[in-house]
């Protein structure tokens, strides 16, 4: 991790050796060390340290980008040419400017709380999980699981005067416990700028091993439309994904998201309201993005209605727009997304939700997931690691996997109550979103599993 | 080599630094590699350049065998006191974690290695011009652009170069030197209230192998983008696939993913044990299987080798310094064998490693990563041929999306185009074809396999794996092939 002053003397040097002030520097550097579990005992502990360093060079409309091997003067000195050189080739576009001002607050967290998280002792991961393991031993289940804190900074700098730098860390912890016969249970933890407490990490490893002893046995069901209960890590898959296919303004612009030509209009329940806030406390996510622009909290759709994507400068000029501060680095093919995602949970107690259901099913987590049709954002994947059959408002018993095949458009336009449990998650792949749980009507599930 | 930042004595020297340091420290086995990685990556999207970066990395990882658990250790910095400090953190972590672990680690033996590899390539991407390449994505792209119903295009082409120093505790020095190359365009077409996508000569990319521009000038991307275009603004009106049973071909660029899928990561044998349940899950090829299993019809011969001409994963050696071999996984539709480093030959009771331990770089440990695996070709000649023989039914081409369970065992693909095959002909398309499955059925079900004519070492550039999650290349050769009552889904 680099402090502000060591940030900034590296963006300097790269400044110096520029023959123009037209240039750009994203430095990021990272420290932090992971535990994998397999067979109930640590399979892999690593640990590592890494710094990036990228240059973009905007001249006359032209740009170029290289990444640096290191942060010492030949090197970049190196990068820099070779951005240069890339900039020659490229033809002229009406691209912005590069920032020249510093905007508001950078965000993120704290140094100190940050450097805790970079330096997290490898001892104190085996001492957190140890009760846990040894339980799962002596009840004869097979846990696996990832255990990893990181911390970071983050520096966005230009040559026209733009320097902004903050911090960022993350403690996770996840584990999922196999238990014979045809059981299997997942819970996990994530905290952003703080370390995971003591009582917070065995309470995964209680809540996994429950879920797997419960998920025991399991029947066969027959696929069909059902009412799903959505659990807020099987809920947080979904929600990524109608993110990836809707929320961000390049999609839009080309016709290829479910907002386009649908603003101010009903797209999804009046029950939900996603919204983009880097401010929110359990994220506390940098303010500033990858054109050195501030992120602003954007809301997207409220209660049900379009309200708008996310936007970079490069599509804000394209949809004569300002940016709301979502660039990732430029010049972008994808454009900007959402990087904080909150579906806002104001719902009744989750442990309400399966009172009214007659039939229907409750999903822990859903796997390999994936997008079949952006309009409608059709998507297919599984079911994992714990899934029940909901019978009069109860449940009664665990059911084997089912594949969905579903548009998400159509789901969370069906929403039948959201809970109040709204909790960070990180969907299989990968990124982080805060969402409750989830009741859906018509659920289509249309195939089934050996297991 | 061209790739060499330091003197080979200046590698020597910082790589037993680290050795030294954990061998010291308690360490029964050790290994330090370095890797230097050049990249560069193009895109054109609608007239304009979506992607222009030259990157570069340069960095060293130590790994320990401590007490029986690993630890290991990576950064940015190639210098002796930096790979006896990684050394020690490495040690440091493996015996905080020792005590815990159900059994030790243990290795299969294995000879050390000295030598340097090399991949093969005619022409430098790296020495080629930029201007000329994009040159090339521009026209290209412009050609996409005649469309109005076309929105979306993107024009690519990405090259990687690494160079590995990998020096064992055991002895093994060794080094060695891969260039892959990779292009292709796409276009997006959207009206009638659809999307639809198509891609030359893969999606996701376009098709890599291990070789140099040799490879980008033998697609001829112009002359394929006008084809492109227009089946992508076909597709948007064209009828949607039926569902229900039918007998359909599959292209070789979409049984490339189905090999990946639903045979090479079931097979990966730490996955077989449950080492990879937290993230992507386990597998059904349990190892009472092992040399009995029907896994598919009498022709299916699934063969990994990490000699294979091209391909992207074929090396000197893997990252514990086992030489390159080729072995069958599965005979004449039987399972034989799994994919191992030297820690899982040990667990399966085999004498030797099968050489597929892989780091992505340098910045994370080896793990058993799928080889190049390989559909042999079979004796039903052209993909014309094999249409004519059908008769009635589909055929479909080309990854859109996927989904496999947790076991390796449900499946359903969506290609990006389809054709309806009657009389033994092209008839017309159709769009979102979707096919389901589960594995050892579908395998099953394959009675026909097109010859060495269309036989093609397809590249996956982007395969995740683990915790922190990995990413590696490898490829799957294959020609198109016959399955006989395929469920579609209806598009």
């Amino acid at each position: 991790m680099l402090s502000k002053e060591r940030a900034h003397g590296i963006c300097a040097q790269v400044f110096e050796q520029s023959p123009t002030e037209d240039v750009e520097v994203l430095l990021f550097s990272t420290r932090g060390n992971s535990l994998r579990i397999a067979e109930c005992g640590p399979s892999e502990q690593n640990a590592l340290e890494e710094i990036s360093l990228q240059i973009r060079v905007v001249r006359e409309g032209r740009q170029g980008r290289a990444r640096a091997a290191s942060v010492d003067p030949a090197s970049t000195g190196e990068a820099l040419d070779t951005a240069l050189k890339a900039a020659v080739l490229s033809p002229p576009l009406e691209l912005p400017p590069l920032a020249s001002k510093s905007g508001g607050g950078d965000g993120g967290q704290e140094e100190e709380s940050v450097t805790a998280l970079a330096e997290h002792p490898p001892a104190e991961k085996i001492a957190q999980v140890r009760e846990y393991l040894e339980a799962a031993r002596s009840e004869g289940l097979a846990v696996t699981g990832f255990y990893d804190t990181e911390g970071a900074s983050v520096t966005y700098a230009t040559g026209r005067g733009c320097f902004r730098h903050a911090f960022v860390g993350k403690a996770r912890f996840s584990s999922t416990v196999i238990a014979e016969p045809g059981g299997a249970g997942v819970a996990g933890a994530v905290r952003q700028g703080e370390p995971l407490p003591d009582d917070e990490v065995a309470e995964v490893g209680r809540r996994a091993m429950k879920k797997a002893l419960d998920s025991r046995d399991p029947r066969e069901l027959e696929p069909g439309e059902y009412v799903v209960l959505l659990e807020p890590k099987a809920a947080g898959d979904l929600v990524m994904f109608l993110a990836m296919a809707g929320f961000g303004a390049r999609g839009f612009l080309d016709g290829r998201s479910f907002l386009s030509g649908r603003i101010g209009t009903q797209v999804l329940s009046e029950k939900l309201t996603f919204l983009d806030d880097a401010g929110d406390p359990r994220f506390r996510g940098l303010r500033f993005d990858c054109e050195g622009q501030d992120r602003k909290r954007v809301v997207l759709v409220e209660k049900g209605i379009a309200k708008g994507p996310v936007w970079d400068r490069p599509t804000a000029e394209e949809g004569g727009t300002s940016t709301t501060g979502h660039a990732g680095p430029q010049p972008s093919v994808s454009g900007p997304n959402v990087s904080n995602l909150i579906l806002r949970a104001e719902g009744e107690a989750t442990k309400d939700l399966m009172e009214g259901v007659e039939r229907g099913l409750l999903v822990t987590q859903f796997h390999y997931t994936n997008l079949i049709d952006p309009l409608p954002v059709t998507v297919t994947g599984m079911t994992r690691n714990g899934t029940f059959l909901i019978e009069n408002g109860r449940i009664t018993g665990p059911v084997r996997n089912l594949r969905f095949t579903q548009s998400l458009v159509e789901t969370f336009s069906r929403v039948r109550a959201v809970g109040d449990d709204g909790r960070l998650v990180e969907p299989f792949f990968g990124g982080s979103v805060v969402t409750p749980s989830l009741l859906c009507e018509g659920f289509r599930f249309t195939s089934s599993t050996e297991f | 080599m061209d790739g060499q930042k330091l003197s080979p004595t200046l590698y020597e020297a910082i790589a037993r630094a680290g050795l030294e340091r954990a061998s010291a420290m308690g360490a029964s086995y050790a290994d330090v590699r370095i890797v230097h990685e050049k990249t560069r990556i193009l895109g054109v999207r609608l007239g304009r350049i979506g992607r222009i970066e030259q990157a570069e990395t340069f960095g060293i990882g130590v790994r320990v065998l401590v007490g029986g658990a690993w630890g290991y250790a990576a950064r940015p910095e190639v210098e002796e006191a930096c790979a006896s400090e990684l050394a020690a953190r490495a040690v440091e972590a493996a015996r905080a974690g020792s005590p815990l672990r159900a059994r030790p680690v243990d290795l299969t033996e294995e000879e050390p290695a000295r030598g340097h590899w090399s991949s093969r390539w005619e022409e430098d991407p790296f020495e080629i011009s930029m201007e000329e390449q994009f040159a090339l994505l521009f026209e290209a792209d412009e050609i996409l652009r005649k469309n109005a119903a076309i929105r979306s295009t993107f024009c690519t082409m990405s090259f990687l170069r690494e160079d590995q120093w990998l020096y064992t505790s055991e002895g093994t020095a060794v080094s060695q030197t891969a260039l892959r190359s990779g292009a292709g365009i796409t276009a997006t077409a959207v009206g009638e209230g659809a999307v639809q996508t198509r891609s030359y000569p893969a999606s996701f990319g376009g098709q890599y192998e291990q070789r140099g521009y040799e490879l980008v000038r033998g697609f001829d991307l112009p002359g394929n983008a006008e084809r492109v275009r227009e089946e992508a603004v076909a597709l948007l009106t064209a009828p949607p696939c039926p569902g229900g049973e039918f007998d359909v071909i599959l292209g070789g660029s979409q049984l490339a993913l189905q090999i990946h899928e639903s045979v090479g990561h079931p097979n990966e044998f730490d996955r077989v044990l449950g080492f990879e349940a937290d993230l992507a899950g386990r597998s059904f090829v349990t190892p009472e299987k092992r040399g009995s299993f029907r896994y598919g019809s009498p022709i299916v011969d699934l063969v990994a080798d990490s000699t294979l001409d091209r391909g992207l994963a074929t090396i000197g050696w893997d990252d514990d310094g086992v030489p390159a071999r080729r072995w069958h996984v599965v005979e004449k539709g039987i399972h034989r064998n799994y994919l191992t480093n030297r820690e899982f030959a040990k667990r399966l009771g085999d004498e030797r490693s099968r050489g597929a331990n892989r780091a992505w770089g340098w910045r994370y440990p080896p793990q058993i990563r799928i080889p190049n695996l390989s559909l042999m070709p079979g004796d039903a000649g052209t993909l014309e041929d094999l249409c004519e023989d059908m008769g009635e039914g589909f055929l479909l081409d080309t990854v859109k999306t996927w989904s496999i369970d947790q076991m390796r065992l449900n499946f359903q693909f969506t290609t990006e185009i389809g054709w309806k095959i009657e009389r033994g002909k092209k008839a017309h398309l159709v769009r979102n074809p979707t096919y389901q499955g589960i594995t050892p059925g579908f395998w099953a079900s394959c009675d026909a396999i097109c010859g060495p004519s269309e036989w093609i070492p397809w590249g996956v550039p982007n395969c995740g794996k683990g915790q922190p999650m990995q990413l590696a290349e490898m490829s799957h050769g294959c020609a198109p092939a016959r399955f006989r009552g395929l469920t579609l889904m209806g598009g």
